[in-house]
C-alpha cells in the first residue's frame, strides 16, 4: 500500500480480549461498513448494525438505552434538543385537520412553536390553562383533538397539573398524550400512562451547562415512527454532545437531590419573608394542586419562581445585584440562574393571558445550582437589601 | 465563600466577548499579538507557556487549596517530575514517604538518582526517624498522606514545622485527600500535588496534574520548568477538569460514605482477614486524619483469607468493582497493587512498607451502596462456599 493511501486507511487498533476500555469510545465516525453488501440488508444488521450517523450512532445509542432505562421505557431516541425532540412527536403523530390542546402555562417557545408553526401546517391549536379543568375536558373531547402535551411541572410559572387527572381525560378521548418530564428529571413519572415523555437533556442530565440534546422516551408501538421522523428531521445529536451527557449523567442523582434540596430550603426562606409577595414551588403545601402532585415524586426540582412586589426596573435592579446567581436561560446546570419572567418568557402574551397565567413585572425565576444554600441565601440577602 | 460554591464559581468569570458562562476551550496554539511593543499585553503567547482554559483551571485550583498560584501538567507524574526539578539540583538529598505511589518512587530511583540526587525513603508518620534522615544538603521533604496504598498517615502539621526549623521545602502529595478534605497549605506545606486523574476529573476523562504553591515565587519556578520541559495539559483536558471540579464535594461525600459502609462491612466479614481504611477506629492514623481532615476518603485496602491466589480471584470476579488502575472516579475500582500499581518496588521494600502479596485495594465510586454490597458478598461467597 502506498503511503499516501496509508494515511487513509490506518490500521485498525485491535483491542486483545477481555482489555476493554472503561468508558466507551466516542464514536465520530459518521459512516459505519458492513462486511458485505448481504450483510448490510440482513435483519441483524437492521435491528443492531449502524450505517450512518444521523440515523443511529453508537455513543448515542448508549445515551439512548440508559435514558430509556431510568423513565422505564422500551424506546428512546435521542435529538440535538428538547425543541427538536417536541417537534419529532408533533410531526410524527399529526396531520392537517388535527387538533392540538396546550397550556397557556408552557414553556414559550413550545407554546410559539405550536401556535405559529403548527397552524402553518393546517393543525388547530386549542390553548387553555392549565387549571381550567372544565376548559380542558372540553377541547379534549372534540373529535378533531389528536394530541395534548404538558409539563411535569409548568414553565416558568411552576404550575402543577392534575397529571392523572389530564391522562385519564386524554385516554378516554383516544387523544395522544406528550409529558415534557424535565423540570422533574429523568427518574419521575415512570408510571404515568402517557405515550411519550420528552426532555431537554441539556438541564438536568447533562447538568454542566455544556452540551445540548432532547430525548423522546416512549413504546414500542409508540415509538415506531419517531427514529424515521428524527432522521428525516436531521436534528441528532452530536456524539461529542452525547458523550457530555452520559458523563453528566454519572452524577445525575447526586446533582439532582441536592438542587432539590437548596431550592425547597429557598422556598421556605422566601415564604416568610418581608420582600418576598408570593412564591411558588411545587414542595411547598401552600403551592397550589400541591395534592395532586403524585405521592412518588421524588425531589421536587432545582426551580423556585417567586414575585418581588416592584416594577420591572426594580427587578431587573435585583436580579443585577445578585453575584452568584447568572441572568441567562437554562436550568439544571451546577450553576445557580435567574431570569426575568416578563421580559424572558411574556413577550408572546397579551394582557390577558399575562394575567391568567399570573405573570407580573416582578416576577422572577431562579434555577438552583449546586453552590452551598448558605451562601446563595447571604447572596440573596444582599440584594433585597440593596433595593431598599 | 464556602467549599460548595468556590468549586463552582472561583476563578471563573463569564467570557467578556460572548457572555459564554462556561469557560471556551481555547484550542489555538498562539496568540497573536497587537504590535511587537505590546508584546504579551494580553498575557498570552504560545500555548505551552500558558493557555487560558488552562489558566482558568490553575485558579480554581488555587484558590481551592489555599495557595498562591498553581500550575497544571499533562499528568501527575509531570507535576511531580516539575517540582523535583525546580527545587533540586546535584548533590542534593530529598527525604520521601516510604509508603509511596510507584511512580513517585521511579522518578526518584531512575532519573533523579542519576543525575547525582539522594533519596531517603523514610517513614513519614515516624518524626523522629524523620529528623534523623535530615542531612545539610537535604533540600525537600516529599509527604504522600494518606499514603497509597497502604494509607499510612502522616502529621502534615508535624513535617511542616520541622521543614521550616530547617529550611527545607515540604511537599505533600494529596491527590488521596482533594482540598475538600484536607488543606495541607493551611497545614503549613509549601507545594500540594495532584494527579487531577482522580478526584478532581472524577469521571475516567483525562489524565492530568497539578502543583499549588503557597508563594509565588515557587509556583514561578514551577512554571519555569514547565514552560521548559513542556509536559503541559491540553485546553481540553483542562476544560474537562474544570467541568469535573464542580461536582467535587458531592462526589466525595458519596465516596466517602460508601467507603465508611464497606470498610465496616469488611471488618465483621469472616472471610476478610484485615481492612485499612483511616474512618475505621481500628485503623492507626485515624485520630491524626480526623484532626487534620475533614473526612476519611474513598481509598480502602483488605485481604481476603488465604493469599496471592483469592486475592487475584477476587479482583477478577467482582461485577461493579471494575479491576482498572485508577482511583477517585464515580466508578469503583479495583487493584492489586503488587502487580499492578506498585509493581517496580522491589519485593522485598513493598513487603516492609506493608503492600503484601494479597493485598487488594478499593477505591469506592458513588454506586448504590448496596449495589457494591451485594458485589462483593457474592463475590466472597462464590470463591469459598
Amino acid at each position: 500500500m502506498s503511503k499516501l493511501t496509508e494515511v487513509i486507511h490506518t490500521k485498525k487498533v485491535k483491542l486483545i480480549e477481555g482489555n476493554n476500555p472503561l468508558i466507551e469510545p466516542i464514536y465520530r465516525s459518521v459512516k459505519y461498513t458492513f462486511s458485505s453488501v448481504k450483510h448490510s440488508i440482513s435483519d441483524s444488521a437492521k435491528e443492531f448494525g449502524f450505517e450512518y450517523s444521523r440515523d443511529k450512532n453508537p455513543t448515542t445509542y448508549q445515551l439512548e438505552q440508559v435514558c430509556a432505562s431510568l423513565q422505564e421505557r422500551e424506546i428512546g431516541v435521542a435529538t440535538s434538543s428538547g425543541m427538536a425532540a417536541i417537534w419529532c412527536v408533533l410531526l410524527a403523530n399529526l396531520s392537517a385537520g388535527d387538533r392540538v390542546v396546550f397550556f397557556l402555562e408552557s414553556y414559550a417557545p413550545t407554546r410559539k412553536l405550536i401556535r405559529d408553526k403548527l397552524s402553518k401546517l393546517g393543525i388547530t391549536c386549542s390553548m387553555v390553562s392549565v387549571y381550567d379543568e372544565s376548559a380542558i375536558a372540553d377541547e379534549l373531547a372534540k373529535d378533531d383533538t389528536k394530541l395534548i402535551i404538558y409539563e411535569s411541572i409548568t414553565n416558568p410559572m411552576l404550575c402543577i397539573p392534575n397529571h392523572a387527572w389530564i391522562v385519564q381525560q386524554a385516554n378516554k378521548n383516544n387523544v395522544i398524550t406528550l409529558l415534557d418530564n424535565t423540570f422533574l428529571g429523568l427518574h419521575n413519572h415512570c408510571d404515568l400512562k402517557v405515550d411519550y415523555i420528552i426532555h431537554s437533556l441539556t438541564k438536568f442530565a447533562n447538568g454542566h451547562g455544556d452540551a445540548m440534546g432532547g430525548m423522546v422516551l416512549g413504546s414500542k408501538q409508540s415509538m415506531k415512527s419517531i427514529r424515521d421522523y428524527a432522521t428525516s428531521l436531521g436534528a441528532t445529536p452530536d456524539p461529542e454532545a452525547s458523550y457530555l451527557i452520559l458523563r453528566g449523567l454519572k452524577t445525575y442523582f447526586m446533582r439532582y437531590q441536592k438542587q432539590c434540596d437548596s431550592a425547597f430550603k429557598i422556598a421556605r426562606y422566601f415564604e416568610g419573608h418581608s420582600n418576598i409577595a408570593k412564591v411558588f414551588y411545587p414542595g411547598l403545601n401552600s403551592a397550589k394542586n400541591y395534592k395532586l402532585l403524585p405521592k412518588n415524586v421524588d425531589g421536587y426540582g432545582a426551580m423556585i419562581t417567586f414575585e418581588i412586589d416592584c416594577n420591572e426596573e426594580k427587578l431587573w435592579q435585583f436580579i443585577d445585584n445578585l453575584k452568584l446567581f447568572s441572568t441567562a436561560a437554562s436550568l439544571g446546570s451546577v450553576d445557580s440562574l435567574v431570569a426575568p419572567i416578563k421580559l424572558f418568557f411574556g413577550k408572546d402574551l397579551n394582557q390577558d393571558e399575562l394575567v391568567t397565567s399570573g405573570i407580573k413585572h416582578g416576577s422572577v425565576r431562579f434555577a438552583v445550582g449546586l453552590e452551598d444554600p448558605e451562601d446563595l441565601l447571604e447572596d440573596i440577602e444582599q440584594a433585597l437589601r440593596l433595593l431598599d | 465563600m464556602r467549599f460548595s460554591t468556590k468549586q463552582v464559581h472561583a476563578g471563573q468569570e463569564p467570557e467578556p466577548i460572548t457572555g459564554s458562562l462556561n469557560t471556551p476551550i481555547f484550542q489555538t496554539t498562539s496568540f497573536v499579538q497587537d504590535s511587537v511593543d505590546q508584546y504579551m499585553n494580553k498575557g498570552f503567547s504560545y500555548s505551552r507557556s500558558s493557555n487560558p482554559t488552562v489558566e482558568v483551571l490553575e485558579k480554581k485550583l488555587s484558590i481551592l487549596e489555599g495557595g498562591n498560584g498553581a500550575t497544571c501538567f499533562a499528568t501527575g507524574m509531570a507535576a511531580t517530575q516539575a517540582v523535583f526539578n525546580s527545587l533540586l539540583k546535584q548533590g542534593d538529598h530529598a527525604i520521601v514517604s516510604q509508603v509511596v505511589y510507584g511512580g513517585t518512587y521511579r522518578i526518584a530511583k531512575e532519573i533523579f538518582e542519576k543525575f547525582g540526587v539522594t533519596f531517603s525513603f523514610v517513614d513519614t508518620s515516624n518524626i523522629s526517624l524523620i529528623e534523623k534522615h535530615i542531612q545539610d544538603n537535604t533540600r525537600l521533604i516529599f509527604t504522600e498522606s494518606p499514603a497509597n496504598p497502604t494509607l499510612k498517615v502522616s502529621d502534615i502539621a508535624l513535617i511542616s514545622e520541622l521543614c521550616s526549623k530547617n529550611d527545607i521545602y515540604h511537599i505533600v502529595d494529596s491527590t488521596f485527600m482533594t482540598p475538600y478534605l484536607m488543606q495541607p497549605i493551611d497545614l503549613g506545606a509549601d507545594i500540594v500535588i495532584h494527579s487531577t486523574t482522580k478526584f478532581f476529573d472524577g469521571h475516567n476523562a483525562t489524565t492530568g496534574g497539578a502543583a499549588i504553591c503557597k508563594d509565588n515565587t515557587l509556583d514561578q519556578k514551577v512554571k519555569f520548568i514547565r514552560n521548559t520541559s513542556g509536559s503541559i495539559m491540553s485546553p481540553f483536558n483542562a476544560y474537562l477538569t474544570l467541568q469535573g471540579v464542580k461536582t467535587l464535594s458531592l462526589r466525595l461525600d458519596r465516596q466517602c460514605a460508601n467507603a465508611e459502609v464497606l470498610a465496616d462491612y469488611l471488618e465483621n466479614h469472616k472471610y476478610i482477614e484485615r481492612v485499612g481504611y483511616p474512618g475505621l477506629k481500628s485503623f492507626s492514623g485515624h485520630n491524626l486524619l480526623k484532626s487534620q481532615a475533614r473526612g476519611f476518603g474513598s481509598m480502602l485496602w483488605f485481604e481476603v483469607r488465604g493469599g496471592l491466589e483469592e486475592g487475584k480471584q477476587f479482583a477478577d470476579n467482582t461485577e461493579i468493582c471494575t479491576l482498572a488502575e485508577n482511583l477517585g472516579s464515580v466508578e469503583t475500582l479495583i487493584t492489586h497493587p503488587a502487580v499492578m500499581t506498585h509493581a517496580y518496588i522491589p519485593r522485598e521494600l513493598r513487603l516492609e512498607m506493608g503492600v503484601t502479596d494479597s493485598l487488594i485495594r478499593l477505591s469506592v465510586g458513588i454506586e448504590d451502596i448496596d449495589d457494591l454490597l451485594d458485589d462483593i458478598g457474592t463475590t466472597l461467597k462464590n470463591i469459598y462456599e
